[in-house]
């Protein structure tokens, strides 16, 4: 499954709380016109996010979502990363190591790892590498 | 030359456990779900018969099998529906019956000119490539190949008419290695689905694209495919890998997330997550759940993280499909359950997904 269209990386600024979130949201309703949009918000730079973040996370996953589109999170910061995990938003998105692995994926479905939280895989005989990376390890 | 493949259903208890713990009877838990084989069971679309019977139609193998258990025949019948494939269907009934069953399939076989027949016992799903395995018998003028990957035997055996099937019965019936029976290594991907996780991390590898098998029906986008006539709300999400069964229903504000796969005939009813789980054919959940690490198949939930098999007999949260359920009831009638359903996608034409 490939798609040629093309796919529009946020930066999203340090600090996510209400102030910057009110600037920041306006940004991406108005680049949200067109149908379809394809969109990778990169974390890379994200210290701090609160719950006026996380909703205006929502907000443009459901804007994204009518117009028929989607929103991949990309480079979270450890930061973010727990607190997406505390307000179990972060199984409402993909999420990639790299903003590059985030845009790749629009092209088409690639090799991922098991989610973290499947302790159940873990335990399983060979954790579905290889055979020979198994027997290996 | 032509080949064969004689398939073999163990009794409706094979030697599975369901679980992670080796102890059956302590947990109380069958061994297969409702009677039905692991090998049975619809995952992504299709059953490991299927998938398996593919392969080797894929490899030239034109004349097949099934030597099943009286009581699995039903299943069988429901599970392959092979237009044009030659397929028999031997039964057996009780344990002693099963070896002189494959006996009289395999001289039926080689009566009818057949040169090498595949013996296969169902339960774990190998991708390895039969035509080698012919080439490695003829090359080396063995009458009798068994297929190993490195952690063992994967119930397959390859034979022509000089085989000692007095050897062979041994080895399938009782395991172990017969000396005059040559082994032919490989080193492709194999699950030997001995118990549910490894029906889930089938899915993940699936998804993961650590073997050849792919999910049934069409990818509707990256990582999501969709069978014929389901239904996905506009206001649910599906978060890539994921996989939506024929004729199954993703209900508003449900989301399918973590490599989950949901079979045909489902039901995910309004505001219930679906995560890291696969939910078996004609099963109904509930509103407002959230199903995470687990197998469901009716009113049956498997948790892998727990480690625990749970029957919930409360129609509200889990169940049979009501859908399915009717379906049966009109086919018994002779009615179509279409008109059921036409209905019903008339009601929330605006609100669905014209995935179809």
């Amino acid at each position: 499954m490939k798609t040629g269209r093309p796919v529009l990386v946020m930066q999203l600024p340090e600090r996510l709380n209400l102030t910057e979130a009110r600037g920041f949201l306006p940004e991406v309703m108005a680049v949200l016109r067109n149908d379809r949009p394809l969109i990778v918000f990169d974390f890379s730079e994200v210290q701090q996010i609160d719950s006026a973040g996380v909703e205006m996370l929502l907000k443009c996953l459901e804007r994204v979502m009518s117009l028929d589109g989607d929103l991949k999170l990309a480079a979270l910061t450890p930061q973010a990363s727990v607190i997406l995990e505390l307000t179990r938003v972060d199984r409402l998105f993909e999420v990639f190591a790299s903003v590059e692995a985030a845009v790749e994926s629009f092209r088409g479905f690639s090799l991922r790892e098991a989610p973290p939280s499947a302790a159940w895989y873990a335990q399983l005989p060979g954790n579905g590498r290889a055979v020979n990376d198994r027997l290996a390890g | 030359m032509k080949t064969a493949a004689i398939l073999v259903l163990g009794s409706p208890a094979p030697a599975y456990s369901f679980l992670a713990s080796e102890d059956k009877h302590a947990t109380g838990c069958p061994g297969d779900i409702a009677g039905i084989p692991l090998s049975c069971i619809e995952i992504l679309g299709a059953t490991i018969l299927q998938r398996t019977m593919q392969r080797f139609a894929d490899a030239g193998v034109d004349s097949f099998t099934i030597v099943a258990d009286a009581s699995l025949l039903k299943v069988i019948k429901l599970a392959n529906v092979m237009p044009g494939w030659l397929v028999k269907i031997n039964s057996f009934q009780g344990d002693a019956d099963v070896w002189p069953s494959i006996e009289g399939s395999l001289q039926n076989d080689f009566a009818n000119e057949t040169g090498n027949v595949f013996l296969v016992k169902l339960g774990a799903y190998a991708e390895f490539d039969p035509n080698t395995v012919v080439m490695f018998a003829e090359n080396n003028d063995h009458s009798a190949v068994r297929v190993h990957d490195q952690l063992g035997s994967v119930g397959t055996w390859l034979l022509n008419q000089s085989a000692n099937l007095e050897a062979v019965a041994k080895e399938f019936q009782n395991g172990g290695q017969d000396s005059s029976i040559k082994t032919y290594f490989f080193d492709g991907y194999v699950n030997r689905l001995s118990r549910m996780q490894d029906l889930r991390r089938f899915v993940m590898d699936v998804f993961q694209s650590r073997c050849s098998a792919q999910p049934q029906g069409k990818e509707v986008r990256a990582g999501v495919w969709v069978d014929d006539g389901a239904q996905v709300h506009k206001q649910a999400r599906v978060v890539p890998p994921a996989y939506i069964g024929k004729n199954s229903r993703v209900g508003p504000a449900s989301l399918i997330t973590r490599s989950s796969s949901i079979e045909r005939d489902c039901n995910v009813d309004y505001g219930t997550v679906v995560e890291d789980s696969s939910v078996l054919a004609s099963t109904y959940i509930g509103t407002g759940l959230d199903v995470a690490h687990s197998v469901v198949c009716g009113n049956m939930l498997v948790h892998l993280n727990q480690n625990l098999v749970m029957e919930i007999n409360d129609e509200i949260l889990i169940g049979r499909n009501v859908t399915s359920r009717l379906r049966e009831v009109f086919r018994r009638q002779g009615k179509k359950a279409v008109s059921i359903k036409s209905v019903k996608k008339d009601e929330h034409q605006t609100h669905w997904k014209g995935i179809l």
